[in-house]
């Protein structure tokens, strides 16, 4: 069960990073902390890095460092054109997605007793 | 101090553990700089907000997987024409080392060497590959992994270990068949010449274009509180591996003196590679030095 959560947890993340930083700029454990406000539990926390830097290279966000005064300097993403149609995009297919699935599942499955 | 202030020190201490041994891996897998760099800051970053909401540092993930997770997509594989460069310029560099050395210390322009003198090559450069390979990073070289232990005294350990054992079953060989040619000079020489080139040939061919556009940062403040207390413990390691490589440079030296026949032979390598060694220290004691970066300790 756990082993699924995580796989659909994968499959939507890259989605949840984009709305995070469509909101305003975040740094990596910020992202990590909203994601676990939702109840998005991630089995890896480092695992959100590569995602990012990957989504950097696409140029769907762009990472710039701040240093800070009294700790570690912390590196902000924040939204690119391209991220935000792309989010746009996936948003809409992830939402038409989910909302087949559950057309399927209601009536068919008592889903309260989860 | 209270209990909550000594926790919370304790807890970034075993954070800058983690940073320093991602770190290392992070270099050893040939990770550009700049992204180390980065790599750097977001652990530092990422463990400075755990530690704030009350995580342990451990139940983020253990250094080793976080460091390969992250390393996964950010360093470089080498193709199989700058492994072989790599290898043929460890061997060359160490050939020269050894036979300046014994040039030096036998003070003569030419001497025999045979099949052991090779097979000391080999297994040092492969010892250097071992060590020097990501996966050795969690286990010999971090200073903070030790207790009381020197790295650099492992290092030597295991280096010796290889090579009396590959010495002393090459012996019954190379007593039946004693190949030696006479090695003089120039080909020493041609070594080091050999060696050079190959290094500046692999520094030009690694050279990564984003380094160049992209400026240096600089060292970040990192987990400032125990940033310095890391640092000083470091220094006095290797200033203990100093006075160790001292004591046991004058111990090989009178070994070698007093050796009689073929353990003589062994001896002097031996104290040719303290020497190397204590030189490296030396060397980097007095850059730091230089730097003014030991002036307080």
């Amino acid at each position: 069960m756990e082993d699924r959560s995580a796989r659909l947890m994968r499959a939507a993340l890259d989605i949840c990073l984009l709305a995070l930083i469509a909101e305003k700029e975040r740094y990596g454990y910020e992202l990590v902390r909203e994601l676990g406000k939702e109840d998005l539990k991630l089995v890896k926390e480092g695992s959100i890095y590569p995602l990012l830097r990957r989504m950097e290279r696409e140029e769907l966000i762009r990472g710039h460092i701040v240093p800070s005064e009294d700790g570690p300097a912390r590196k902000y993403y924040q939204l690119l054109p391209k991220g935000r149609e792309r989010l746009r995009a996936w948003g809409s297919e992830f939402v038409q997605f989910a909302d087949a699935v559950k057309s399927i599942l209601k009536g068919r499955v008592d889903l309260e007793q989860h | 101090m209270n209990s909550t202030d000594v926790r919370s020190t304790a807890l970034r201490r075993k954070a800058v553990k983690t940073v320093v041994e991602c770190e290392e891996y992070w270099k050893r897998c040939r990770v550009p700089q700049f992204l180390t760099q980065e790599l750097v800051i977001e652990l530092e970053s990422h463990l400075e907000g755990a530690i704030s909401d009350g995580k342990k540092p451990e139940a983020i993930s253990r250094p080793k997987e976080w460091a390969r997770t992250q390393a996964r997509d950010c360093s470089t594989p080498q193709s199989l024409k700058d492994r072989i460069l790599d290898w043929a310029c460890l061997l060359l560099s160490i050939g020269a080392i050894f036979t300046a050395l014994l040039h030096v210390l036998q003070w003569t322009p030419a001497f025999r060497i045979g099949i052991r003198g090779f097979a000391l090559i080999a297994c040092m450069a492969a010892a250097t590959k071992l060590l020097s390979s990501p996966k050795a990073s969690f286990v010999v070289f971090n200073p903070l992994h030790r207790k009381g232990l020197i790295a650099y005294g492992d290092y030597w350990g295991i280096c010796a270990g290889l090579i009396l054992s590959s010495i002393i079953p090459l012996e019954s060989v190379t007593e039946v068949k004693s190949i030696y040619i006479e090695w003089s000079w120039p080909y020493s020489l041609v070594l080091l010449v050999g060696a050079l080139f190959l290094e500046v040939l692999i520094r030009r061919r690694s050279r990564d274009p984003w380094i160049t556009s992209t400026p240096d940062m600089g060292r970040p403040p990192g987990l400032a509180l125990v940033d310095d207390a890391y640092l000083q413990r470091k220094r006095e390691l290797e200033r203990l591996a100093l006075r160790w490589s001292i004591f046991s440079t004058g111990s090989t030296g009178l070994g070698w003196w007093i050796a009689p026949g073929e353990a003589h032979w062994i001896m002097e390598l031996v104290f040719a590679l303290s020497i190397c060694w204590l030189l490296y220290l030396l060397y980097t004691e007095f850059t730091r030095r230089s730097s003014g970066g030991c002036a307080s300790v």
